[in-house]
């Protein structure tokens, strides 16, 4: 099972219909959009990107996990069991897309799973029901006549880190690299709020920009 | 003035503006950062197993290759102090879960491609052969005793270095791929080990015999690995963000803790000082202890 993203459609209400869906907790979520600056001011671009678990061919939160408690079904969806689960958190350094979280209720980890209940009864994830805009295109590689193979086949795709060699089967259609693998990054300190010095550094230098186009 | 930017994103002449616009993406909103989920306890587990390994290991082969004499009460002592560090080990493993409750299903229910699996049998069968071993000397079974010293050798080698391939299996961070990772961990657990026996020499009489080769061995072992960390952080790394991470340990958030007191006081001060053979020795392999 893979999903086929095209970037330039999103809605932030996929990330609301799975937290609904699921009944994420706050704080903590199994699909998220991501924003992206680029440039200076005046000249600035926004990009978005939808992240979430690639539900990977090799996946290696499955190969470090000790209890099985992550697991690949028959299907491809790599979905998890609480049940077994310890939370030593090694799937969490083993993903390389930051895509699985400690259940601050459960205190187990989790991830998107593909709606793997709604898969069951024969019904699409809440993500790709939700989007007005068909951004969101799940469904089976296998299958030649699927939709999704149409769209691999036909489409330039990208999948993030490629190098690591995890085979994700979440495709970016219109994406830009950059939404991907940032090379600029936001980092907060959750008790203080402050922002690292890169970003304090980009802010400054934008106002010096602003105060010379004053000038 | 105001450019249009559909004029600046005209693909088939990139201007200045279109290659900085490339050039300085940053990331605006994202979802909350998970924080380190691999706390003190993952650190301390590191340095309590390595002194586990290292202290039993010299011992125990000083007295199998004949090298040097060792007294029945110094491997007794340093079994029961093996075994102590590895209590501890477990007692950090088990605090860092989430499930604590859960821990044994490590055990019962395995997934064998994981190291942490591996790991976990590594620690049991280690604990489980010196405690066997400690039992035969007690009840005074010293050839039995003497077959399982080298199969504990063998297992405080994995147990030192464990944690290396286990750390590979850790995708998603970049910097834990080193191929050097394994032999961090060994000079980690021989430096550890001998330190800390050098250390208790001080206390323990017994133990004097071992020193002159504990402290060539410490010597080489600091020596080897500075020469790891300047191959580990001169060199660069394959990926964007191991190279991000190496930076962040020399030149970053880490670097008064890795200069002030991985290199300095845990690795170059113990190392001049053994070298230089000052009387202030006490000193040094208390540093190296800690560090």
């Amino acid at each position: 099972m893979s999903f086929v993203i095209f970037i330039k459609r999103i809605f932030h209400r996929v990330y609301v219909a799975c937290k609904a869906e699921n009944d994420v907790p706050v704080g903590v979520n199994r699909t998220w959009v991501k924003y992206i600056e680029k440039g200076e001011f005046p000249h600035t671009k926004r990009f978005f990107s939808v992240m979430r678990c690639n539900h990977c061919e090799d996946a290696p939160c499955i190969t470090i996990c000790p209890t099985s408690a992550l697991y690949k079904r028959p299907d491809g969806i790599v979905d998890f069991n609480n049940e077994r689960c310890i939370a030593c958190k090694s799937c969490t350094q083993a993903c390389p897309y930051d895509a699985i979280y400690i259940d601050p209720e459960t205190h187990t980890a989790a991830k998107c799973n593909y709606c793997a209940h709604r898969v069951d009864v024969g019904l699409k994830p809440a993500c790709v029901i939700v989007c007005p805009t068909e951004a969101i295109v799940a469904g089976d590689l296998d299958d030649p006549i699927s939709k999704i193979s149409q769209l691999v086949a036909g489409n330039q795709v990208t999948v993030r880190k490629p190098e690591k060699g995890t085979i994700p089967n979440v495709f970016y259609i219109e994406s830009d690299n950059a939404s991907l693998v940032p090379n600029g990054f936001l980092l907060v300190d959750k008790e203080s709020g402050v922002t690292s010095s890169r970003v304090v550094q980009a802010v400054k230098k934008k106002f010096q920009f602003k105060k010379r186009v004053k000038n | 003035m105001f450019r249009p930017l559909k004029k600046s994103f005209n693909l088939k002449k990139e201007s200045k503006i279109d290659t900085d616009i490339k050039q300085t993406a940053r990331r605006v909103y994202d979802a909350p950062n998970k924080g380190i989920l691999w706390d003190w306890e993952v650190a301390g587990y590191i340095f309590t197993k390595a002194i586990a390994a290292g202290i039993i290991a010299f011992p125990f082969l000083f007295q199998m290759t004949g090298l040097v004499k060792v007294a029945d009460s110094v491997l007794f002592t340093v079994a029961i102090s093996s075994l102590l560090f590895l209590g501890l080990t477990g007692i950090l493993l088990i605090k860092d879960l989430d499930q604590p409750k859960r821990f044994l299903y490590v055990l019962l229910r395995p997934n064998w491609t994981s190291w942490l699996v591996k790991g976990g049998y590594t620690i049991t069968a280690f604990g489980g052969l010196v405690t066997l071993w400690c039992v035969l000397k007690y009840f005074d079974f010293p050839i039995i005793a003497d077959l399982i010293v080298w199969p504990i050798l063998i297992l405080s080698v994995l147990l030192a270095i464990y944690t290396a391939f286990l750390f590979g299996q850790a995708k998603g961070r970049d910097f834990w791929q080193s191929p050097l990772l394994s032999l961090h961990m060994l000079l980690h657990s021989v430096v550890g080990g001998s330190a800390a026996l050098l250390a208790a020499s001080m206390f323990l009489p017994a133990l004097m015999p071992l020193v002159p080769l504990l402290k060539e061995i410490l010597i080489w072992s600091l020596l080897i690995q500075l020469l790891s960390f300047a191959a580990e952080f001169l060199s660069s790394h394959p990926t964007e963000d191991a190279n991000k991470a190496a930076h962040m340990i020399t030149h970053g958030t880490f670097r008064t803790a890795f200069w002030g007191g991985v290199v300095l006081l845990g690795n170059a001060i113990p190392l001049l000082l053994l070298i230089g053979k000052l009387r202030i020795a006490g000193c040094s392999r208390g540093l190296s202890f800690w560090y």
